[in-house]
């Protein structure tokens, strides 16, 4: 089954970065979409089918912590995997973020195969 | 905490070959060759304690750093349109793993948005002289890497 991808990153670079990562990942992948912060991200998720989200934690207008936040209070959203990719190694923060609904948590910087197990990992969770 | 220059190059070091695969090594900074064309990218961060990172480079060097880190040849026209952003990404990967590595797992910081801005002569100057300043060799390439915490010399 191929998925519907959104990436949430402030860095262009970022996010054609993760887009590779992905591709070299293996994993299937329907469509990419990206977004430069959460709010963006959350029109996206209102008018397209997302199956995860990749998001940043540090970014400008609505950082990654915030967008959980606002999924996890829509009837509609609250149930697509979000994915934090990040450079933090806080274990208090990433605790905070598990106990918030997210699914899993990145590290930067990271392998494709390390994406592919989450990726993996995630959507058969899901099934 | 204790910010040593060995620690602060230890990460950079593991960063930048782990994200562009590229071997730093200490410089002496009287033998990196002073001025020209650098840019320079720095954040600021917050938290049990607060300070700020920044990396200084010349200008063609953050290019091809930029083609490493998204894969590319040095000529394509993606790495010159991302090559302040990949400046930016580095620094704030190597900002997460020095605080990680400083601070430990338990703390949270606040990490502030990159900016990059190119440097006069002056300003490189300037920045070379900090006590806090640290010269690198990036296989034959020039940076200077600043990790300031108020108070504190590294």
């Amino acid at each position: 089954m191929a998925y519907n991808i959104l990436v949430v990153d402030d860095s262009e670079t970022v996010r054609a970065v993760m887009a590779k990562a992905i591709e070299m990942s293996g994993a299937e992948v329907k469509t990419l979409l990206t977004a430069g912060h959460g709010e963006e991200a959350l029109e996206i998720l209102d008018r397209e089918w997302v199956d995860l989200v990749f998001a940043d934690i540090n970014m400008p207008v609505m950082g990654g912590v915030e967008l959980v936040k606002r999924m996890k209070a829509d009837a509609d959203m609250k149930n697509i995997p979000v994915v934090i990719v990040s450079t933090e190694g806080s274990a208090t923060r990433i605790k905070g973020l598990m106990d918030s609904g997210v699914h899993a948590f990145l590290r930067k910087p990271f392998k494709p195969e390390n994406l592919k197990a989450v990726i993996d990992e995630i959507m058969g969770k899901s099934k | 905490m204790n910010a040593t220059p060995e620690l602060v190059r230890e990460v950079f070091a593991r960063v930048l070959e782990r994200q562009v695969f590229l071997f730093a090594e200490e410089l002496a900074i009287e033998d990196i060759p002073p001025g020209g064309d650098w840019v320079e990218a720095r954040m600021a961060f917050n938290g049990p304690f607060e300070g700020s990172l920044s990396l200084a480079m010349p200008k063609d060097v953050e290019l091809e750093i930029a083609a490493n880190f998204l894969g590319k040849e040095a000529g394509d026209p993606d790495v010159a349109r991302f090559a302040q952003d990949s400046l930016k990404e580095i620094l704030n990967v190597v900002c997460g793993h020095m605080l990680t590595a400083l601070a430990g797992e338990d703390p949270v910081f606040d990490l502030s948005i990159p900016k990059v801005h190119a440097l006069s002569s002056g300003d490189w100057a300037a920045l070379a002289a900090l006590p806090d300043s640290l010269g690198f060799d990036m296989e034959g390439k020039p940076a200077l890497l600043r990790f300031h915490l108020p108070g504190v010399t590294a």
